[in-house]
């Protein structure tokens, strides 16, 4: 792997387009850039890598005109700009393709365009006009589409074009696409890959977010690598491997090193067999998943986002059916899990959206607290809650998960994220759950709260509980984890024991899956 | 932060209070514009409401409705469903509630009461559990159908009290006076004021504890806070807003069967609820949703009414002041929402900005 | 053919005019994601400044134009706490309704109370030449005073302005997915505010036109319902200028034709013929569609018209259920029964440009 050589000074860049330089983001609690210098040359194409929250969305908001650096410069051709709402970033020529496409349903590809053309309000839509040009740049760059089609008659895969040429109407010269592939099929893909070169053979600079390596060796040129807000490094993607990457993706350094009994695996708590899901875009997101967890044991499921893994955690919570197969909790043949019944099993969920699915930010914490146990009679009589029970279990949870609040009323909205990631875990983990599932139980909380976590993970497994854990973090895989499991394209890759596993054995499957992609 | 809390409550009543006082201010200075004098309208409209006791029965007559109308709003509210639909749900209960008290007869009072009771709230309720199987089975819009459901009950019940209903002399366009049986007794002798005033501190109490107290309410505050994390926490969060709907509406008839068996004249009339169902809106929109909070604001609301009423006929300041005073209340009120909303959205983005799941478009996403 | 002449398509028109106005500004208003509720107060308020002008000055042009004014005012609130400050919609509307109504019965006592009704004249019918004279449609559309003209040119001019400027394109985008509006560099909130401004004044107009050109005096909560009226038929049209037409002209003729009967004691056989062979139209079209279970449902109401036709019995049918069949069709509508009506996606919700 070879870092590229330093970047040259805003001035002298000669084919440099577009250079961000020491972008610093505050949110209250939260640096989500700190010091980024980014740079993207003409007629490139420049991937923007990281695991979700390390930072790429806020800087691409921040070039894009939706949210303001605290610190930094952005320099277009060497010359230094100020951008302060999206109609600025268009006027430099930057345009973005949004993962929640920014088209209006209910009209016409030609109107969309149209809409996002620049001219003032009281213009005529000249739409045959419109409809002329649309035809003919999506000709030159190899884009099929029907400029009369109505945007919800269209799938993703055409949508997203729909995008691109809306932004070369606009004569963008930086192409912004925001997971671009978390929506298309792989000949999609494949497809829009092609456009994007030709575009970058023509002179346009292309930008891709991502979390997924197959893309970034599938076009990118170069590849910068964020992680936990910060620069890791830029590297030219010819010359750097799968490993490197990965190391540079996921690598948080080794935090604590938990101590722990040895396995004592017990009876099969969770049974997966071959479980397939289809998304309702007739994706195929899950592929003949086979798992079993017996009791006292961890198993990681390790693997870079987005390879099936939240669709399994929602099976598993009982939040999503699978198309087929069987989940078994105990000896219970699940039919129809919900998340009712998946409780009523023994199942306690840590889920990955926490602020979605896990709280309810305008409720007390004591209400977060219990929303679980209101079918249980110490709490609840003949639907009436018992209020002193439950405040004395609200103040024995906060006292037990350290909780660090003044009192239970406190909203959930004014707790940190470690403390509202504490008190989920308290939740599902006093309910003695026979199985955790845990999804990027630690993602956004600091050290204190992470450590926390890992030995709450640690004492249920200690009590005999089984463990499902979920995470992109190897470091926290590999520590927690007896036996981890690797997958690649909603397909389990491989299964690794507890000795086995290292971040060069679970690498080489992670990326030797991802190669096959590319 | 405890403290942070009693502080916002603080501020929360401090802006009632002074949306109220600004509309009264307001409305003075109209008055006196208009070349009266507004130290007598004033006067006029204190004395409208408390100068006798006649005049503050009268007063407490017109704030039960007031305060159900309201109840029934925040129970909705608290499952974030919009119940524009209240006045058509009082009027739907105050139909079944007429029927009752006209065409069953031969009941004592101890069943003919409360069966009149139980046809309110059961018209409501259907009134507005249209709306609800709409919206789970249609997917319509609760908005647009409760007000259409307003209107269309407007007209049922005017061919009732022209048509079926009305008096033998078919010429009033109302109906007789309901059976004795079925009305509610007299509070106060020879004031217009009925034990149904009972029902304000009963149902506000007792919607208070359903919230807070119960685990059907704890359900419903956590579907309205979020349905993500509702359903995933395994509430039903379909049926438990429909229900609310449902129930909304039931506590709106309640107060339709009280504006037919507490009044004076006990009959049905065309358009007999006269906007309690929208002005419940402003008095919970000024009780910020609180039930218990529902109750000063009915006063204060039924008040203006009653007190509306002697400023004219004292004051030579037409009534219609008081809807000007009504609707600058809501106005500012709404308007002042925006300082609490921008509190709030600090706070949200208080939090570290996640990336939506790549699977996913979660359009309540509050980081985006 | 005594109830459906010549007369009743002419009433049809007038009865019409206030509310398709109404409409028309509401389907900008919806299309941009502003419910306003608040109509019914803006026409009272157009209806009660406009008479009061012509009271003073004498011009009907003048009392119009007033009742744009005023209607525009009551947008000017609307649109200042729903859009910029984002209050809720459905609120404000209702205060808006509250305060347009006592606002103009305090107006109306103080100035008006003690002389009496007071009247002014009514707008004159300008009969266009030549056109007037044409069999049916002459005295129908163009026997008509000078608003009612004016009032033709709505629809297209609101066609036009949807489909025809980029302004109309920020309107559709800004009720569909403000966000790509916003991101296109256009401001929602501008796009909106404008979008309730003509609601307000189209709605003041409306107002005006009943007090001013329809019956020349003002009383107390006149437009009796024609604001709730407009929605409806902006729901009923299914959002699109051709169908809130239909939606207006339907209602128009139903409000006409509730006043003919009103003291007839049976409904004449050809209003039952006339509704059958509506409901029978419909049914074809439906099935041949193919949507079966909305065949199923008007075959059963056609079924029910015909039925007291075939069996010679004369029902009288309640002007009520005239005056509510509107709201009953939107519902409907909604419903999914006639036609599968599409709600703006962010109608009635605030739009912040920081939440992006």
């Amino acid at each position: 792997m070879r870092q590229a050589e330093a970047p040259e000074s805003p001035e002298s860049s000669g084919r440099g387009f577009l250079r961000m330089q020491g972008i610093t983001k505050r949110y209250p609690g939260v640096v989500a850039n700190e010091d980024v210098t980014f740079e993207v040359r003409s007629g490139e194409i420049h991937a923007l890598l990281g695991e979700n929250g390390a930072g790429k969305s806020t800087l691409m908001k921040i070039l894009d005109g939706v949210a303001q650096a605290d610190e930094g410069s952005i320099w277009i051709r060497g010359r230094q700009v100020a951008i302060r709402r999206p109609k600025d970033a268009q006027q430099l020529g930057i345009g973005m393709v949004h993962q929640h496409f920014m088209l209006v349903d209910d009209m016409t590809v030609t109107e969309n365009v149209a809409l996002a053309a620049p001219g003032r309000l009281a213009a005529r839509a000249d739409l045959a006009a419109v409809r002329d040009r649309l035809r003919r740049l999506a000709e030159r760059h190899g884009l099929a589409v029907d400029p009369d089609a109505r945007i919800s008659d269209l799938s993703v895969g055409e949508r997203q074009r729909v995008e691109i040429v809306k932004l070369l109407y606009r004569d963008a010269d930086l192409l912004v696409l925001d997971e671009p592939t978390a929506v298309l099929t792989g000949g999609e893909w494949q497809h829009l890959a092609t456009v994007l070169r030709e575009l970058a053979r023509h002179g346009k600079s292309v930008v891709i977010i991502t979390h997924k390596l197959g893309e970034v060796f599938d076009i990118a040129d170069r590849c910068t690598v964020l992680r936990g807000g910060r620069v890791v490094g830029t590297v030219t993607t010819a010359e750097a491997s799968v490993r490197d990457l990965v190391r540079m993706m996921v690598g948080r350094e080794v935090l604590l090193n938990v101590p722990r009994a040895a396995a004592e695996p017990g009876a099969v708590v969770l049974e997966v067999r071959g479980v397939h899901l289809r998304d309702d875009d007739g994706r195929t997101r899950l592929e003949d998943v086979n798992l079993s967890i017996r009791s006292g044991e961890v198993v990681g499921v390790a693997g870079v986002e987005g390879n099936g893994q939240t669709e399994l955690v929602d099976i598993l919570a009982g939040a999503r059916q699978p198309t087929r197969g069987e989940v078994r909790i105990g000896d219970v043949r699940i039919e129809r899990l919900d998340p009712r019944q998946a409780a009523a099993a023994g199942t306690a969920v840590i889920p990955e959206d926490r602020h979605r699915d896990a709280v309810a930010l305008s409720l007390s914490l004591a209400d977060n607290l219990t929303v679980k146990n209101l079918g249980e009679s110490r709490f609840a009589r003949w639907g009436i809650l018992r209020r002193q029970a439950v405040r004395e279990h609200c103040r024995r949870l906060v006292r037990e998960y350290d909780i660090r609040v003044p009192g239970i009323d406190v909203r959930m909205r004014q707790l940190s994220g470690g403390n509202q990631q504490k008190a989920v875990v308290a939740r599902e983990l006093d309910r003695a759950p026979r199985l955790l599932i845990a999804a990027q139980p630690t993602r956004g909380l600091d050290i204190g709260a992470m450590e926390f976590v890992y030995r709450c993970v640690n004492r249920h497994r200690e009590q005999g509980g089984a463990t499902l854990l979920v995470s992109s973090e190897m470091d926290e895989i590999l520590a927690l984890s007896d036996r981890v499991v690797v997958m690649v394209k909603g397909r389990v890759a491989g299964v690794l024991s507890g000795a086995e596993a290292t971040p060069e054995t679970v690498g080489h499957l992670m990326s030797g899956a991802a190669e096959a992609m590319a | 932060m405890m403290s942070d809390r009693i502080r916002g409550l603080l501020i929360a009543w401090a802006v009632s209070i002074g949306a109220v006082v600004t509309a009264l201010l307001a409305s003075l200075v109209v008055v006196a514009l208009a070349g009266s004098s507004p130290a007598e309208a004033a006067q006029a409209l204190f004395d409208g409401a408390f100068g006798s006791t006649n005049r503050t029965a009268a007063m407490l007559a017109k704030a039960v409705p007031l305060t159900l109308a309201a109840l029934g709003w925040v129970l909705a509210f608290s499952a974030r469903r919009i119940n524009v639909g209240l006045e058509g749900q009082i009027l739907a209960g105050g139909a079944v509630a007429a029927t009752i008290g006209l065409l069953v007869g031969g009941v004592p009072a101890a069943l003919h009461l409360p069966l009149l009771v139980l046809g309110g709230i059961a018209g409501g309720a259907l009134w507005a559990g249209i709306a609800a199987w709409l919206w789970v089975k249609r997917d319509v819009n609760e908005i647009i159908a409760t007000l259409l459901l307003n209107l269309i009950m407007v007209q049922a019940v005017s061919w009732l009290v022209s048509g079926p209903l009305e008096e033998p002399t078919h010429t009033l366009g109302q109906t007789e006076p309901i059976a004795a049986t079925a009305r509610w007794p007299v509070l106060i002798p020879g004031t217009v004021l009925h034990w149904d005033l009972l029902l304000v501190p009963l149902l506000a109490v007792g919607l208070s504890f359903f919230l807070r107290g119960t685990t059907a309410g704890f359900r419903l505050r956590a579907t309205g806070a979020n349905p993500a994390f509702a359903a995933y926490s395994g509430i039903r969060t379909a049926r438990v807003s429909a229900l609310a709907l449902v129930a909304s509406g039931g506590i709106a008839g309640l107060a339709g069967a009280s504006l037919i068996g507490a009044t004076p004249q006990a009959n049905m009339a065309d358009n007999f609820s006269a906007n309690y169902g929208f002005e419940g809106i402003v008095v919970a929109l000024l009780a910020r949703n609180s039930p218990l909070g529902c109750i000063p604001a009915a006063f204060l609301f039924a008040s203006l009414k009653q007190g509306g009423g002697l400023l004219e006929a004292r004051a030579g300041v037409p009534s219609g002041l008081v809807l000007v005073t009504q609707g600058l209340v809501i106005i500012l009120v709404a308007g002042a929402g925006y300082l609490f909303e921008r509190r709030r959205t600090r706070r949200v983005t208080a939090k570290a900005p996640s990336q939506p799941l790549p699977s996913e478009a979660p359009a309540s996403d509050p980081t985006r | 053919m005594a109830p459906l002449d010549t007369a009743w398509l002419a009433m049809t028109v007038v009865l019409a005019v206030p509310i398709l106005l109404a409409a028309g500004g509401e389907l900008v208003s919806q299309r941009s994601g502003v419910m306003n509720v608040g109509l019914e107060g803006m026409m009272l308020f157009g209806a009660f400044f406009g008479f009061f002008t012509v009271e003073r000055t004498g011009s009907t042009w003048l009392g119009l134009l007033a009742g744009v004014a005023a209607g525009t005012a009551l947008a000017v609130v609307m649109a200042l706490l729903a859009v910029t400050l984002r209050a809720d919609q459905i609120v404000v509307g209702v205060g808006i309704n509250l305060l347009a109504a006592g606002v103009t019965i305090f107006l109306n006592r103080q100035l008006y109370l003690d002389a009496g009704q007071v009247t002014v004249d009514r707008m004159a019918r300008l009969p266009i030449p030549l056109l007037a004279d044409l069999p049916l449609v002459g005295p129908v559309l163009f026997d008509q005073s000078p608003v009612v003209y004016l009032c033709y040119a709505i629809v297209p001019v609101t066609a036009w302005a949807l489909y025809r400027r980029r302004w109309g394109l920020a309107v559709r985008g800004s009720g569909e997915l403000p966000e790509a509006v916003e991101t296109a560099g256009i401001n929602v909130n501008r796009v909106r505010w404008g979008a309730v401004l003509i609601a307000g004044g189209l709605a003041g107009l409306g107002g005006a036109f009943l007090s001013v050109a329809q019956v020349g005096l003002f009383i107390e909560g006149m437009t009796g319902g024609r604001g709730f009226l407009a929605l409806a038929a902006v729901v009923f049209g299914k959002w699109h200028p051709r169908g809130m037409v239909l939606a207006c002209l339907l209602f128009g003729g139903a409000d006409a034709l509730q006043l003919r009967l009103q003291n007839a004691e049976t409904i004449p056989p050809v209003v039952w013929l006339a509704a059958v062979a509506v409901a029978v139209v419909f049914l074809v079209l439906r099935l041949r569609r193919g949507g079966a279970r909305a065949g199923w449902v008007l075959g059963v109401v056609a079924a029910a018209f015909a039925a007291p036709l075939v069996l010679g019995i004369s029902l009288s049918l309640p002007a009520q259920l005239w005056l509510a069949l509107p709201y009953i069709l939107s519902l409907a509508a909604l419903a999914g029964l006639v036609g599968r009506a599409r709600v703006p996606s962010a109608l009635a919700e605030p739009f912040d440009r920081r939440a992006l």
